[in-house]
């Protein structure tokens, strides 16, 4: 299809390897862009800039076998950069901070059940914490590289990422 | 990193920052001595454990919405292709359009050029100017004989004058000669029409044609 639409030999290759990454990796980037925002369409229009942005970048990916790592990385920036544009934008909208009660989850819940309401907590906290929450809890950042990327201090992100917990056991053990 | 201990359990921070690795040697090395010791926050920990797991299991492929990738396609591949074909199509009517405008350009200057002509009055060439002043010598020589009203020696006198007035008004330079060869012209022929009996007439302006 892509060949179809692009004219050059040249260009069709870029974008059969565009057409290679998105299908091996689209999952992960939307996986990403849906867990730190918790809204399937803003998570659809990240995931487009983020493929938008690794078009215009793609010479820079020599190795393809860290294509998954490099777009994790860039889907993260683009989320954040779009985090900041809108809290600039929603300056003056004060963050929910309360959690309403979740469904009781324990250890012998059936696994899909407690991702279900864990996926479903973290909807629910606060945007900043939520945000420390899953670069940390889920994608497996430090401490040293959320704050790089947030543009805050270290001991800020630790804060943050005790209240998402503290948020999050408290409402998984409702 | 974190304060002493001064509960008797564990807080939810100390335990964060002891599953972390972010506890201080002392208080990691006394964080598990009281967890070795406490079933409450041992509890307390296998639940923030088990909280990590969860958390870490979340970190899978989500299946996207199928309009993504036509929405990728649409802002990357697409978009040269989309810029090119637009390009395109739009060269012949451009080229039209340039054309067009130079012609009108063209036309419009040599309109305004030939507008600008006619609008000054259609002030005569220098050309007149000369055939004006051979009809003044004409007449002067018309009256140049022994028993005319006019001595032949004024009349030789008026004729070099307007023969040197004339061909001022042709070697003229530059504007201004022109303009003061004029001026002298006009000074002459009033002094010619005083001979001849013609009444002085106003002064025109010069023109710049040649």
């Amino acid at each position: 299809v892509v060949a179809a639409i692009t004219g050059s030999h040249a260009a069709a290759g870029r974008a059969a390897r565009l057409e290679r990454l998105y299908h091996s990796h689209a999952g992960r980037v939307f996986g990403i862009c849906l867990r730190m925002t918790g809204d399937r369409v803003r998570a659809t229009e990240l995931a487009q800039d983020v493929f938008v942005r690794a078009w215009e970048k793609l010479d820079l990916l020599r190795d393809e076998t860290n294509a998954g790592a490099w777009l994790g990385r860039v889907a993260t920036n683009v989320v954040l950069n779009a985090r900041r544009a809108e809290r600039r934008r929603w300056a003056r909208v004060e963050p929910v901070d309360d959690l309403a009660p979740l469904a009781p989850v324990s250890l012998h819940t059936p696994l899909p059940v407690r991702r279900m309401d864990l996926a479903t907590a973290m909807d629910r906290l606060p945007e900043r914490a939520r945000v420390v929450y899953v670069l940390h809890d889920v994608e497996g950042y430090s401490h040293n590289e959320i704050a790089s990327m947030l543009g805050i201090a270290s001991g800020t992100v630790r804060a943050q990422l005790h209240r998402a917990r503290r948020l999050m056991r408290e409402t998984l053990r409702a | 990193m974190t304060a002493p201990l001064l509960s008797p359990h564990l807080a939810d921070e100390q335990l964060d920052d002891y599953v972390d690795g972010m506890l201080e040697s002392s208080a990691h090395v006394a964080a598990r001595a009281h967890l070795a010791d406490c079933t409450d926050c041992a509890s307390r920990l296998e639940e923030l454990r088990a909280l990590l797991a969860l958390a870490a299991a979340e970190r899978v492929p989500v299946e996207p919405p199928a309009e993504l990738w036509p929405l990728v396609v649409a802002s990357t591949v697409a978009w040269p292709q989309l810029r090119r074909r637009v390009l395109r199509e739009l060269r012949a009517p451009l080229a039209a359009v340039a054309v067009a405008f130079v012609f009108l350009s063209v036309a419009t200057t040599m309109w305004m050029g030939s507008w600008s002509a006619a609008g000054s009055g259609g002030t005569p060439a220098i050309s007149a100017y000369v055939a004006e002043d051979a009809s003044f010598d004409h007449a002067l020589a018309a009256r140049d004989h022994e028993h005319g009203p006019v001595s032949r020696e004024r009349i030789a006198e008026l004729r070099a004058t307007l023969a040197t007035a004339d061909d001022g008004i042709r070697r003229a330079p530059d504007d201004e000669a022109l303009y003061r060869a004029l001026a002298e012209r006009e000074r002459v022929l009033a002094e010619i029409r005083a001979v001849l009996g013609r009444s002085p007439r106003p002064p025109r302006a010069p023109t710049l044609g040649r």
